[in-house]
């Protein structure tokens, strides 16, 4: 008993309580969004727990301030917010276009000295918008706007194919790392910023505005040089392998087949001159048929097997001359030649030119297994029999 | 000192030993000029047996010899002769008549003791759905009956020992010889013997002369008033410390892991003893640990806590007058404050306590703002999970570490909750109970024990007591597999 009450007692001399704090002396901060002024940037915060409304869980402010640098537009915002700004939980950062044009590296550098930052939040661009209007919309959807777009980011990956969510860990690997060049995502705005912040655009079934995640855009070194389209952005993330299940159109003789992909898997190889075999497999089923097309028949499943394998091809090849003409390295090609002939890679001067000619070989094998519910086109079966399912 | 030979002699004697005490009975008889007399306290002996038996077999007897021919005659079973007077007024307490004759210096003691107990009720603290009901009462002699008849072995053997300089209480010893190791027997009964003390009135007076170390809120010994429990431990080898006037019996050792389980567990299956242990091990988890881990997360390291959880507590604690910590504190001193008043009030006025627990003390301080519903649902959660344990000392025990956990963690944070932890398994690794470590069979690891008190396996499969409990392992009288029946 006189050791416990010893124990007890050096833990309350020992201390002092350092970094003691309440939680409800906190700001949180759950978004960031970092834009250019005139003498620096403007930091803008996204606080989530403030109690204005009782009716509602969750309203949020966003407060801004400038500065020379990132930490003097924090302290900035510090004036303005009655409580203790905590970034411990953010969950989505936001760097406008403008910014990332400048390069992004004395931007993060603030965000990997701050101890209490977790390194797990979402990266993205605002295209076209400041970082701040992206931060401030609300969406019917969601509770509150930084998880509308941690969400929207993390969840599209899957769908449509020309996304890819990357946190601040991936983020620091490929800004670090030579060898392998980032891309990112780009939010941009549809319809009036200034309706969309206000709280109406949440109570609406229509919003007056709202984000729209858009294409990838491509970094050289830490500087943004340009935006992929569509297509260049899933082949990007054919390439890296980012994706697993994405759907792919392909035309038929009078209309368009889809189909879905699903366990798309590519691996890259380099051998030792430079050259890169890129070999993508995985198993797909069809969804959608507007063209006349007997699917009964082995042969016809082949011929669509065939032309999504020349469709991913081409997403691919798209892909490889974007950033050839760039000479950015977003596929890790560079990263993966000294990993595996370090002696030879060291010795290559001018890496842009190497690059440039470097030779990609895609080999792509899209297994269709299975041909959906029906196995003939609605065109096809109309005068046949079908029985109403109750 | 011896016994007078003149009868009036030795009841002025008995008279002025207790001062004049007005529950003193006497009266002499003459029979053929010889004195007999005979004394007893009314308030421990029954008149209706003096009157039967006693005066029946005194008077007009034949006047030779007439000490034996007394002593045959009486119709009673529990007759003693004494010599001494020093003893002679625990005899009359206890409720004997004491008989002199003139010209012996000899007296006889006949035991009419008046029935001062309460009958065999069902167990008020233990309660459990499916089982035998019966619990110990005040009675020595029913207590010892209770065990004797569910264990019908000559090996169980019941040594008295009369502990308390004036309650004269006796404390038994029960064990089965053949079990039971006889280093451990001895160990209990010299402790027993070496006890100075006026008086005993409850098992608990006993508990502590008996435990090994004193510095350890965690009870080194099961308190119980249940039978079946008692004998379960007695045929695993342990030994069952029974004190008059209490219906809480003693069982010795008690290891950490026996406060997990409830006499039920051997009454139902396997898999559902099993499955109930392992909750009531995540229940003292919880107990012990919740409070302080709020404290901890809220006020040092809410980077642990999920996004939308911590906005949902941060907007919970706004406004709030006090610090996390003692709100905890507040409340948790509130609940065991309510529960005192609760244990100890009449039932009639058990309703007017509901309210004021249920509805003042929630819901109306959280629209006060006194306190956050989070801290009112952390304390709520770990009360509920002390109660799943029925031993009382157990309960204080994880109270008093439940504390001690809050308070690091309140100047550390998680770095204080680990500490505390280290501390706390320390601490109970360090407690001995009759030379058993308190945390067997975990550590010091052993199959058996974990088989038998961890889990409950399947009672055709456990064929082995624990090893550290007994040298007679062997649980079942044939080991070989015979195909009966069928």
């Amino acid at each position: 008993m006189k050791r416990l009450i010893l124990v007890i007692s050096l833990i309350i001399i020992c201390t002092g309580c350092f970094n003691y704090s309440e939680l409800n002396d906190y700001a949180i901060a759950t978004g960031m969004a970092i834009d250019k002024s005139d003498d620096g940037y403007e930091v803008s915060m996204l606080i989530s727990n403030s109690p204005k409304s009782s009716e509602k869980n969750y309203t949020t402010v966003v407060y801004s301030g400038k500065g020379k640098t990132i930490y003097e537009a924090i302290k900035e915002i510090g004036l303005i917010s009655p409580k203790e700004l905590y970034i411990g939980h953010l969950s989505i950062l936001i760097i406008s276009d403008s910014v990332a044009k400048d390069g992004i590296n004395s931007v993060l550098e603030f965000l990997l000295q701050e101890p209490r930052s977790k390194k797990n939040f979402y990266v993205a661009l605002s295209k076209d918008n400041k970082a701040k209007d992206v931060l401030s919309i609300t969406s019917p959807l969601t509770d509150f706007p930084s998880q509308n777009l941690a969400t929207n980011l993390k969840d599209t990956t899957n769908l449509q194919g020309s996304i890819s969510a990357i946190d601040f860990n991936t983020l620091l690997y490929k800004l670090v790392n030579k060898g392998v060049d980032l891309t990112l995502n780009g939010f941009v705005i549809v319809g009036d910023i200034k309706d969309g912040v206000k709280e109406s655009n949440m109570e609406t079934n229509k919003p007056a505005s709202y984000i729209k995640l858009t294409n990838q855009a491509i970094f050289k070194n830490d500087k943004l040089i340009a935006w992929a389209n569509k297509n260049e952005s899933r082949g990007i993330n054919i390439i890296n392998d980012k994706i697993h299940e994405m759907y792919i159109k392909v035309k038929c003789d009078n209309g368009f087949i889809v189909v879905d992909t699903n366990t798309l898997e590519t691996k890259k190889s380099v051998d030792k001159k430079g050259d890169v075999t890129l070999n993508t497999t995985g198993k797909a089923s069809i969804s959608e048929i507007t063209c006349d097309i007997d699917l009964t028949k082995p042969s016809n499943i082949k011929r669509i097997e065939n032309k999504v394998n020349n469709k991913i091809q081409d997403l691919e090849l798209k892909a490889i001359n974007l950033s050839k003409k760039y000479s950015t390295d977003i596929f890790g090609i560079g990263l993966m030649y000294y990993q595996d002939y370090p002696h030879i890679y060291n010795k290559i001067k001018d890496y842009d030119k190497f690059y440039k000619n470097i030779k990609f070989k895609s080999n792509v094998d899209i297994k269709i297994n299975t041909s959906g519910s029906i196995k003939q086109t609605l065109k096809n079966i109309e005068g046949s029999r079908y029985e109403e399912d109750n | 000192m011896r016994i007078y030979k003149t009868v009036d002699k030795n009841i002025d004697y008995i008279k002025n030993i207790n001062h004049n005490s007005s529950d003193i009975v006497s009266r002499i008889i003459t029979n053929n000029n010889i004195k007999i007399g005979y004394v007893y306290l009314e308030s421990v002996t029954s008149d209706d047996k003096v009157s039967e038996f006693l005066n029946k077999s005194i008077i007009g007897k034949n006047t030779q010899d007439i000490f034996s021919n007394i002593e045959d005659s009486i119709y009673n079973s529990h007759i003693t002769t004494l010599k001494e007077l020093d003893n002679i007024f625990y005899y009359l307490s206890s409720g004997f008549t004491v008989i002199f004759i003139d010209n012996y210096d000899m007296c006889i003691t006949v035991e009419t003791r008046m029935s001062l107990d309460r009958g065999v009720s069902e167990a008020t603290s233990e309660p459990i759905v499916r089982g035998p009901k019966d619990s110990f009462t005040e009675n020595n002699a029913i207590n010892l009956g209770l065990i004797r008849k569910r264990i019908k072995d000559e090996n169980l053997i019941f040594d008295e020992v009369k502990v308390g300089k004036r309650t004269k209480t006796k404390v038994s010893v029960a064990y089965i010889k053949d079990i039971t190791n006889s280093k451990n027997v001895i160990k209990v009964i010299d402790k027993l013997k070496s006890i100075d003390i006026d008086g005993i009135l409850d098992s608990g007076y006993v508990r502590e002369f008996l435990r090994d170390q004193s510095s350890t809120v965690f009870p080194g010994m099961i308190s119980t008033e249940r039978p079946d429990l008692a004998c379960t431990s007695l045929l695993d080898g342990k030994i069952v410390v029974l004190v008059e006037n209490t219906p809480y019996v003693l069982i010795m050792p008690g290891l950490f892991i026996d406060y997990f389980h409830s006499p039920e567990d051997n009454y139902e299956k396997p898999i559902n003893a099993s499955f109930l242990r392992l909750l009531r091990i995540l229940c003292f988890i919880i107990t012990i640990s919740v409070p302080a881990l709020y404290v901890a997360l809220m006020t040092f390291n809410p980077e642990i806590i999920p996004d939308e959880l911590l906005i949902s507590l941060a907007l919970q604690r706004d406004g709030v007058p006090f610090p996390t910590a003692l709100e905890i504190l507040i409340f948790v001193i509130v609940f065991e404050i309510l529960r005192q008043a609760d244990v100890h009030s009449p039932t009639v006025s058990g309703s007017a306590m509901n309210i004021v627990g249920a509805l003042i003390l929630g819901d109306a301080a959280v629209n006060a703002g006194i306190v956050s519903p989070i801290a009112i649902i952390i304390v709520a959660v770990t009360s509920i999970c002390e109660l799943v344990f029925y031993d009382v000392d157990m309960i204080n025990a994880v109270r008093f570490w439940r504390i001690i956990f809050i308070i690091a963690s309140l100047f550390l944070g998680i770095i204080g909750f680990v500490s505390c932890m280290f501390i706390f398994v320390t601490k109970l690794s360090s407690i001995v109970s009759l030379d058993i470590p308190y945390l067997t069979p975990i550590s010091p690891l052993s199959t058996t024990g974990i088989k038998n008190y961890l889990f409950r396996i399947k009672r055709t499969k456990l064929n082995n007591r624990a090893k550290y409990l007994t040298r007679n392992i062997k649980r079942m009288v044939s080991h070989e597999k015979t195909n009966t029946s069928n």
